[in-house]
């Protein structure tokens, strides 16, 4: 992990299109602003987790509980 | 084409059919191409079905089937490298996890899966709502609807 230390109103550049600025440093709490493209996502880290971990348990529902619900029909343009 | 060793065998679609996440799901980039399936039983859920890995496959759900009050407010931020004029052109749908009763499924309301209609082009968006949840449980008053049961309703003919 790269660690750089900065004060209020400084940035940092990731790679050309990202900059995130400190905008208020209050106790332990820091708000940063961050400037991006629209399509690069951000998210608080552990949401971006949950989401992950939400995903992957919803891909793994037992195999039995599928085949109950019976064959899928074929996609409506073949 | 052909689509084989899902869960549910083999399907044939053509590229028309596809539903294609850019971004992949949240954790899941690799998986970008979808085909939606409606289930020939009258179920609330859909299945989305990966094409890149065919052995991936996640139920989806209406989020309104866990809370009924749903409702969305996309920033252009969540809605990225989609294009939308207009709000109605997006479909949206959750994914479900479920164990051995699908009565007891739940739905990430938290992490939606917004699709523009027409271009069959998606995203998976995560909400800043600090109220929803990715394990909310079916809304009570649909069980009948999960059970398969119907109700008559209405005169008979005649």
């Amino acid at each position: 992990m790269l660690v750089l230390s900065r004060k209020r109103d400084q940035s940092i550049m990731v790679g050309n299109d990202v900059r995130i600025t400190i905008v208020e440093v209050r106790g332990d709490t820091v708000q940063l602003g961050i400037e991006a493209p629209r399509k690069v996502a951000i998210y608080r880290e552990e949401i971006y987790t949950a989401i992950q971990n939400a995903n992957r348990e919803a891909a793994s529902g037992p195999g039995e509980t599928v085949r109950e619900l019976g064959r899928p029909k074929p996609p409506s343009g073949s | 084409m052909e689509l084989t060793g899902t869960r549910f065998g083999d399907f044939t679609y053509e590229e028309g059919d596809l539903l294609r996440l850019p971004e992949g799901l949240v954790g899941m980039p690799q998986l970008t191409r979808f085909l939606i399936l409606d289930f020939e039983a009258e179920l609330p859920f859909k299945w989305l079905q990966s094409v890149e890995e065919p052995a991936m496959g996640f139920l989806v759900a209406d989020p309104r089937l866990f809370q009924p009050d749903y409702s969305l407010h996309l920033s252009r931020c969540d809605l990225g490298y989609m294009v939308v004029t207009d709000p109605a052109d997006l479909v949206v749908f959750v994914l479900c996890t479920f164990g051995g009763d699908l009565r007891e499924a739940t739905g990430n309301l938290l992490g939606p899966i917004v699709v523009h209609a027409e271009s069959r082009v998606g995203r998976q968006v995560i909400l800043e709502d600090r109220d929803l949840s990715t394990k909310v449980p079916l809304f009570v008053a649909d069980e009948a609807a999960v059970s398969g049961k119907r109700q008559a309703v209405g005169e008979p003919r005649g």
